[in-house]
């Protein structure tokens, strides 16, 4: 469909007396989402060293679609695109290297900072090496279902999934993140 | 690894809960400079057209040079951000595969005001292809029909006559930089020469600047490389190259 609504406003946004209205619609888009990209990114998997390239890379998506998204589904849009980011990433990661069985041991990346808790620090290690044992698809639901609270509807509306979709993947990604939470638990019970 | 404040957790449960409860305490924002040059990255790519592989190509090229952090530095979001808008005309963006179209080079507004710089610090820099990213698998995007090209009118209405291309610029620099590292200042410093009556009012001038400086040095002519570096930091005292500078500047 050649959608002539989008059509018009990016037509409308070329002319000169429209491209403040142009930019300002990007900046409120940044600022309004560029801290949840951050934490999804990260929960998604993407190393710390990685993080900004990787924001700069979603959001550089963005800019260069902005004219095709609609208004109300940039935070979707941004969303799977940081989804896709972060998949890519992590195949070059594992090509890379091998993730180890480990759960113990704790990322090169999540050495405590001065100013942080140490024990939170180590826990949030112990939780990314879960959910880096996470297939991505089941990791998204889990992470915005148990990390950002978000609701079934709000995920399904996020990942342009059906909610049925989102439902059987959280109660999988649940399973799952449960089994490998009792593993941790025992080798750390062992390791006492 | 424990502390006595925080026992292991005794079940598994419990330990799923502080695991989650663990990153829920990670509300962290986005840094500042991240924020920056998201923000300016609009600019620059609405300054290249909104697809096409040079456009990518391109971006890839700022980054390697860590141009990003350095455009992200100016005004040009406010400057030839505006501005550059008038070069989205040239987005086809019929398909998902829009972004691989071959756009010619697009010209970018100057910055009236001579630009801070950044060190290079981004060497990796994977390449960005966003295209696929971004349309392979979304319901949420709407495609167009091709639509009508507005180019010739809205170019008339930008005043880009004079104006350089930014692809062209950072090429030219990104020769320099290579030869530098190379170990060639003299080649550096003719190239660096060549780049400023190419582009005599280029957007990476300062960019050109320190590279100079870096070749200066490296040519042994230490004492004109202090004296630009000076006047360097004299003209960008907020340049993110500014303690690199000043260290070359101690006694």
């Amino acid at each position: 469909m050649a959608n002539s609504m989008v059509d018009d406003r990016f037509l409308a946004a070329v002319r000169p007396e429209e491209r403040a209205a142009y930019e300002k619609r990007w900046r409120a888009i940044v600022n309004e989402h560029v801290d949840f990209i951050w934490r999804a990114l990260r929960r998604l998997g993407v190393l710390e060293a990685d993080l900004a390239d990787a924001a700069q890379q979603v959001f550089l998506v963005m800019a260069r679609k902005l004219h095709l998204v609609h208004e109300g589904s940039e935070r979707s849009f941004l969303f799977q695109t940081a989804l896709r980011v972060a998949s890519d990433q992590r195949r070059s990661r594992t090509r890379r290297r091998e993730v180890p069985d480990d759960l113990l041991a704790s990322r090169a990346d999540e050495r405590p900072g001065p100013d942080e808790d140490l024990e939170v620090r180590l826990r949030r290690a112990k939780l990314d090496r879960i959910l880096d044992l996470m297939p991505m698809e089941l990791r998204a639901v889990f992470v915005l279902s148990e990390i950002e609270e978000l609701t079934m509807a709000q995920i399904a509306e996020l990942m342009s999934t059906p909610p049925g979709t989102v439902a059987s993947r959280l109660r999988r990604a649940r399973a799952a993140f449960g089994e490998h939470v009792a593993r941790l638990h025992e080798q750390e019970r062992q390791a006492r | 690894m424990m502390t006595e404040h925080n026992p292991l957790p005794a079940t598994a449960e419990e330990l799923a809960r502080s695991l989650i409860a663990s990153a829920r305490l990670d509300a962290e924002s986005a840094p500042e400079q991240v924020r920056h040059e998201i923000l300016a990255a609009f600019s620059v790519v609405g300054a290249l057209g909104s697809g096409g592989a040079s456009a990518s190509a391109t971006w890839g090229a700022l980054r390697r040079l860590g141009l990003v952090k350095w455009i992200a530095a100016t005004a040009l979001v406010g400057a030839a951000g505006v501005s550059a808008y008038a070069t989205l005309h040239r987005a086809p963006s019929s398909t998902a595969s829009a972004g691989r179209t071959r756009e010619p080079e697009q010209p970018i507004a100057h910055a009236d005001e001579a630009p801070m710089a950044v060190p290079n610090t981004e060497a990796s820099a994977a390449p960005v292809s966003p295209a696929r990213e971004a349309n392979d698998n979304d319901s949420s995007v709407t495609v167009t029909a091709p639509h009508h090209r507005v180019a010739s009118k809205a170019a008339e209405q930008s005043n880009f006559s004079e104006t350089s291309s930014l692809e062209a610029e950072v090429a030219a620099l990104d020769r320099a930089r290579t030869v530098l590292a190379g170990g060639d200042p003299a080649r550096a410093l003719a190239l660096l020469n060549q780049y400023e009556q190419t582009f005599p009012k280029g957007v990476l001038r300062p960019e050109a600047s320190y590279l100079r400086i870096e070749a200066l040095s490296q040519s042994g002519q230490r004492g004109a490389a202090r004296d630009l570096a000076a006047r360097f930091l004299a003209r960008h005292p907020k340049s993110l190259h500014a303690a690199q500078l000043r260290a070359l500047l101690l006694p």
